[in-house]
């Protein structure tokens, strides 16, 4: 492997590990916040994906980074409030509900653009390489680590400065105590929910132009993501972002060195990780 | 009247808990709720609260009017809202989140848009809070978390204060500096209902008292007149 392949593997892995955060971002937002798992996130992602097909074929893509995640969130406030009465009842219930509404999604997309699997053409600005250090890398896998990079430290700051996302990490131990405090619960569990879902959204965009998607992949590709998940801990928000990257980079240099066993890795990588760690290996042992 | 309970029962499933509450709490006044372990103060403490929630089979009956609004049927969050602010038995400290954080999270302004408990003030009135504003609300000893628990209830400004066995598992030294805590609350003008085990501490922070028994109101009285025949019949003491 030479040096300029070595880099441009790590880059690829990078980019898709921070593409792949924006989706268990959200997640791990509404696993924690509102323990909640929603198996219907890939459906969000994939909504966003084929919404960009449309609306960047109108407005551009650039607006589109900031219009559709906003959509997806308005339609992820609607399937919040319908999915409220299972609040606070047995969890399999809302996996349930929220894998039957990833269906009713995937369908919904199906009506709407067909079954052809898409991809859309790059901006002229995104298109081509970029010499760093005399090595030639995508331009837009660059883009995405940037606007993924960019959001990531965005959502730390909610968590970590704001009054929103204190509450967020106060919920996750006392949900009573959060509500004597004045704050209406339900009202927050909508904008965390439309706030996790938003994020998949963005993250749908910037798959668009990458890889063609089939309107089915919004049933599968959670499982795909899922061993970020794991490996980063359940309801540790901070976890995310290391494992997302660990597993991009174990995909690009295993697509190179273990191409045989690249489908199996990020499994096997969950497993030894699960067995080190349950509750994820970047979950400090005192406390998120 | 700034509080006042009439004829309250609570139910927790098929057990009733509360079995016709009737009291009333002035404006600007401390009163007592005194009573053995399990004879329903805490339980009237949540009924105030609205935390006797129909959806986990809890229900509530009677008549409750804070400020002249009836409290009844309202979510906690709206009866907090209301100005009430409610320190629960056991602190309920988020853990997660530093001794600031516990008190920013609570920051509101009064319904009167006062903002006179803001953290500078709280930190003056509690200057240890300030020594330990960077640790976690779980590395806090008992005392310094029922100092936090009260300091985030005076955060969100409020008309009056619900304190649910603030005493309990504390060092007698630690609960002389709460019953002086107390004092002065009230002397800045906060309404306080208190419920309590610890009759000395009751004597020493309140004007009035009310003895539960079996969920009932059994005996009202001020409490510097509690005659130690009442206590040792009510309370055993």
């Amino acid at each position: 492997m030479t040096v300029s392949f070595f880099f441009q593997t790590l880059i690829s892995g990078i980019s898709n590990g921070m593409v792949s955060y924006l989706m268990i971002a959200g997640v791990s937002l509404i696993i924690s916040g509102m323990s909640m798992v929603n198996f219907g996130q890939g459906a969000f992602y994939v909504l966003g994906t084929y919404l960009t097909y449309t609306i960047a074929a109108k407005i551009g893509f650039v607006p589109s980074l900031i219009l559709v995640p906003i959509l997806v969130a308005g339609i992820g406030y609607f399937v919040e409030k319908a999915t409220r009465p299972l609040f606070g009842k047995d969890m399999l219930y809302i996996m349930l509900l929220t894998y039957g509404v990833a269906y009713m999604l995937c369908d919904i997309i199906v009506m709407f653009w067909g079954y052809s699997i898409r991809l859309l053409s790059l901006p002229a600005f995104l298109n081509g390489g970029v010499k760093i250090v005399g090595i030639k890398f995508p331009v837009y896998y660059i883009f995405e680590i940037v606007i993924s990079g960019i959001t990531a430290f965005a959502f730390w700051l909610m968590i970590n400065k704001t009054k929103l996302g204190m509450l967020t990490r106060a919920i996750i131990s006392d949900r009573p105590m959060v509500a004597n405090l004045g704050v209406n619960v339900n009202q927050m569990f909508s904008v965390l929910f439309m706030i996790g879902i938003g994020i998949a959204g963005l993250g749908g965009v910037l798959n668009a132009p990458v890889t063609g998607m089939s309107p089915k992949e919004g049933l599968s590709i959670f499982g795909n993501v899922m061993p970020i998940l794991c490996i980063g801990g359940l309801r540790n928000m901070d976890g995310c972002l290391p494992a997302a990257l660990l597993v991009g980079l174990v995909n690009a240099f295993g697509a190179v060195y273990l191409p045989q066993y690249y489908n199996v890795l990020p499994a096997a990588l969950m497993v030894i990780c699960m067995f080190i760690n349950p509750k994820g290996i970047f979950t400090r042992r005192e406390g998120r | 009247m700034i509080l006042e309970l009439k004829e309250v029962h609570g139910y927790y499933d098929k057990s009733h808990i509360l079995n016709g509450v009737t009291l009333s709490v002035g404006q600007g006044t401390s009163v007592c709720l005194l009573g053995r372990n399990g004879v329903g103060k805490s339980t009237t403490m949540k009924t105030i609260m609205g935390m006797l929630n129909p959806k986990e089979h809890c229900k509530t009956e009677g008549s409750m009017k804070f400020d002249g609004k009836e409290l009844a049927g309202m979510k906690s969050h709206s009866i907090a809202r209301l100005g009430i602010a409610y320190v629960p038995q056991g602190r309920h400290i988020f853990p997660t989140l530093s001794t600031e954080e516990n008190l920013k999270v609570a920051a509101r302004a009064g319904v009167d848009g006062s903002c006179k408990w803001n953290l500078e003030t709280v930190y003056t009135f509690f200057p240890r809070l300030e020594e330990r504003k960077d640790s976690k609300g779980d590395k806090l000893s008992g005392g310094e978390k029922q100092m936090l628990a009260v300091a985030r209830g005076l955060m969100q400004n409020p008309k009056m204060m619900l304190l649910d066995e603030i005493t309990e598992g504390l060092a007698p030294i630690i609960v002389d500096q709460l019953a002086s805590m107390v004092q002065n609350l009230v002397a800045e003008g906060v309404t306080i209902l208190i419920a309590e085990q610890n009759v000395k501490f009751a004597m020493k922070v309140s004007s009035d008292c009310y003895i539960l028994e079996r969920g009932a109101i059994v005996h009202h009285q001020a409490t510097k007149e509690l005659t130690a025949e009442t206590r040792k019949k009510y309370l055993g003491l």
